[in-house]
């Protein structure tokens, strides 16, 4: 019976850490948070459990967690498909490198986020100028990613297409878009946590729903636990959508070496 | 074989290459810009949509920025964000490092931190600015609060892999002459590690200079976020871009003081395999 | 067998490895024994995957056996040192160093000073011929003066006994040949005691005195080949009746034991 519990403990070692050293660190945390007893300075798990259900029950939850999402979604979309794009087509074509380069070059560098009070000004208060914001902190990653991807490929895989006859397009498809693959996934992966900063930033600024807002209208009502729920809840979809990327990059990609 | 007239190519090769393209491109979107927004402020959509109030034209930005720099408006700003930036940088450096080496180095403390800081790092740590203004209110701690939560974590993670990474056969050499543990640290493991942990090092700057500006956007009393927001609100664009410009050239500067010291802690490595920070060293 | 007079004794050497596929083990040696007498020169070979490397690395005390006895000079081995010096395969020289500080790195380890170190390196950056190149960077070396460093790496640390894992593998073969000539005449130079592990058979005979021929795994002695051609030897030796005799004779072994451990993989149902 021991010896079988210590087998199983040998062979999962680190999830059982993981569970344990979530479960002390949030004893310790409540623990800390009673001895305390100021709900302005810490809030604990269980305050914020409680305000979680709280908000769950008004609806509140549903409301902004769609409202960010539709945000999120709608423009990390369109910067993928637009990123993903302009990167390719930069990477086929000289000229249209040299005049877009320096332009993403700045842009991929610039805390693009400062823009979000001129967007919330030209585009309104709604769901738009959130969309924009996101936009344009996700593209910049998956272009230049892509553009890097399709132009770093091994010229030895190239000439051993064309060795056995391979024409343009035959290169195109066969080698240079599966070797740019995993670094697409990259640009992919770095542009989720960019975007979500946008949403959630451009929210502080002014708007009327969304994860950003209930963290900011919490934070200046001083329900300090309030605004944990918010943070909680992005937390959840940063790593959800990091899974789900990670899952995808694994099955378009199988034979990539990811242990860099 | 057909002999095939060479035609005079009609842009002489100086003025194709691509450092020419690039200016060009430069200059002709920013004239297009400033006439495309002067063409609009002939129209009644100008006033219609109060475009004054978002969009600036490249002279006025030029015309802010002699303004700004010479009330000292602008140096004030840039000092009270260098100040924050600094704090918060070296603040995760102290602190990202020697975790990142200690999580490599022992696997029960790695098993144990590892669902904090996996959890940490896929929060954006901005959005826990606003509870931070909460606790300690305005002014540079809580703001350089902000950036080392942005900055650590890359650093943090950087070192972890630096440090794992660290090549068997290098440990091997170290061992087979008989070094101590403290030669394998000092002799292998850093030397080997130094160029993951500087790609960290470049990584964390983009994420602290985001973190200087949020945080800045409503807990402060001076600072480029805190300029950015302040004329935004009174429909002022041209601060805007200006600070974002001046942050650019900031990042770029860090950027190019990192690539310095790369070269200088580890010159070896310039041509060696970029196996650790293969794509990881963007953003 | 004479070991009174060995420089390095062997004796029912064991080891096995923790299974990862199963919960048992697998037995990588079972029961070697052997003597090196001083300045003799050994070739260690055996099919691929017999443990040939992990051998030489138990010598260096670089990973623990778990039964049997090392001697060297009458003393137990038990943990890497100065008094052997290891050579590598490729890519084993620190990138950050040059070639002077990678050849001085053993005696540094050893808490000697680094410019004594350094002026003890010139004889060793002359003997293997690469005076000249002492402020390059490894990356900056071919992969033959990559292996020269190497060699230089464990020589100036003095050893009793020379390790060398398959040190020309990665060489072309024309540089290998040359390698093979130096090594010789700077192993005539200095009188080491040599275990030399390679997977090439003619190298192996070229070199030695005398040739270990180890057995599929579990590996044990299948056989110890003297090799008396007089020395010094010339490069064409390599094609005289009598080389081209033993090689047949080893080749066979090798073949035999391979053939041997593929019978045993299709039944285990690796293969």
């Amino acid at each position: 019976m021991n010896g079988g519990l210590l087998s199983l403990y040998r062979h999962d070692e680190k999830k059982i850490d993981a569970v344990i050293s979530v479960i002390l660190g949030l004893i310790a945390w409540e623990f800390v948070d009673r001895a305390i007893h100021n709900p302005l300075v810490l809030v604990g798990p269980g305050q914020i459990a409680e305000a979680f259900l709280s908000l769950l029950s008004r609806g509140a939850i549903a409301r902004h967690v769609q409202a960010t999402f539709v945000e999120f979604i709608l423009g990390y979309g369109v910067g993928v498909v637009i990123g993903i794009g302009l990167g390719v087509v930069m990477a086929l074509n000289r000229t249209a490198k040299d005049i877009l380069s320096p332009w993403v070059t700045i842009s991929y560098n610039a805390p693009v986020i400062l823009l979000a009070p001129l967007f919330i000004t030209a585009l309104g208060l709604g769901i738009a100028s959130k969309i924009a914001i996101v936009f344009i902190a996700a593209v910049f990653p998956v272009l230049f990613n892509t553009y890097t991807g399709m132009t770093t490929v091994d010229a030895r895989l190239v000439e051993a297409v064309r060795a056995f006859g391979g024409t343009r397009g035959q290169i195109f498809f066969k080698v240079t878009v599966p070797s740019a693959i995993p670094l697409v996934m990259t640009g992919l992966r770095l542009s989720v946590g960019r975007a979500i900063i946008g949403a959630i930033v451009s929210e502080f600024f002014g708007s009327r729903a969304g994860i950003g807002y209930l963290i900011m209208a919490a934070s200046e009502a001083f329900r300090t636990a309030e605004a944990f729920v918010g943070v909680v809840l992005l937390a959840m979809g940063g790593y959800a959508t990091f899974e789900i990327l990670k899952y995808t990059e694994r099955k378009i990609a199988p034979w990539y070496d990811y242990r860099v | 074989m057909k002999a095939v007239a060479k035609k005079e190519p009609l842009v002489p090769a100086w003025l194709r290459s691509s450092r020419m393209i690039g200016a060009c491109s430069v200059i002709v979107g920013i004239a297009i810009w400033q006439l495309a927004y002067e063409g609009l402020a002939r129209t009644h959509y100008y006033e219609a949509y109060a475009i004054h109030h978002f969009l600036a034209s490249p002279l006025q930005v030029i015309q802010t920025f002699g303004e700004l720099y010479r009330s000292g408006e602008l140096l004030r700003h840039s000092y009270f964000s260098f100040l924050e930036f600094v704090y918060g940088f070296s603040l995760a450096i102290v602190v990202g490092i020697p975790i990142g080496f200690m999580m490599a180095a022992q696997k029960k403390i790695n098993y144990y931190l590892d669902p904090w800081v996996s959890c940490i790092y896929a929060t954006p740590t901005v959005a826990l600015a606003p509870i931070i203004m909460v606790w300690f209110g305005l002014g540079i701690f809580p703001n350089s609060l902000v950036v080392f939560l942005g900055a650590v974590f890359p650093i943090l993670l950087n070192t972890y892999t630096g440090i794992k990474s660290v090549r068997e056969n290098l440990v091997d050499v170290v061992r087979a002459f008989g070094g101590s543990p403290l030669q394998l640290f000092f002799k292998v493991m850093i030397p080997d590690a130094t160029p993951a942990i500087i790609a960290g090092l470049r990584l964390a700057v983009g994420r602290a200079v985001i973190s200087v500006v949020v945080a800045e956007l409503f807990g402060a009393e001076a600072g480029l976020g805190f300029m950015v927001y302040f004329y935004s609100q009174r429909f002022l664009p041209g601060p805007v871009f200006v600070g974002i410009a001046v942050l650019v050239v900031f990042g770029i500067l860090s950027f190019m003081a990192l690539e310095k010291v790369q070269g200088w802690l580890s010159p070896w490595y310039t041509y060696q395999l970029r196996r650790e920070v293969h794509g990881m060293e963007m953003e | 067998m004479e070991t009174s007079a060995a420089k390095l004794v062997v004796q029912n050497l064991r080891k096995s490895f923790r299974s990862q596929r199963s919960e048992g083990s697998i037995q990588v040696f079972e029961g070697i024994s052997f003597a090196v007498q001083p300045s003799e020169f050994i070739s260690l070979v055996g099919p691929s995957g017999c443990g040939k490397t992990t051998f030489l690395r138990i010598l260096d005390g670089l990973i623990p056996h778990d039964d049997g006895e090392i001697l060297l000079d009458g003393k137990t081995i038990i943990k890497p040192g100065p008094d052997k010096g290891f050579v590598f395969q490729d890519s084993s020289l620190l990138p950050w160093r040059t070639v002077m500080d990678n050849i001085i790195l053993g005696l540094e380890l050893q808490g000697a000073g680094k410019r004594e170190a350094r002026k003890k390196a010139e004889r060793y950056i002359a003997l293997v011929g690469l005076a000249g190149f002492e402020h390059h960077y490894p990356h900056e070396l071919s992969g033959g003066m990559q292996q020269r460093v190497n060699l230089a790496r464990a020589l100036i640390v003095d050893p009793q006994v020379l390790l060398m894992d398959e040190p020309f593998a990665s060489l072309d073969a024309q540089t290998r040949e040359i390698m093979q000539a130096e090594l010789l005449k700077m192993w005539n130079q200095t009188k080491k005691t040599v275990i030399f592990v390679t997977h090439q058979i003619e190298e192996a005979l070229y070199l030695a005195d005398r040739v270990v021929v180890f057995s599929a795994r579990p590996a044990s002695i299948r056989e110890i080949v003297k090799v008396g051609i007089p020395r010094p030897r010339s490069l064409s030796v390599k094609r005289s009746k009598e080389f081209l005799d033993l090689a047949d004779h080893v080749w066979g072994i090798i073949q035999e034991e391979v053939l041997k451990s593929m019978g045993r993989e299709r039944e285990e149902g690796v293969l």
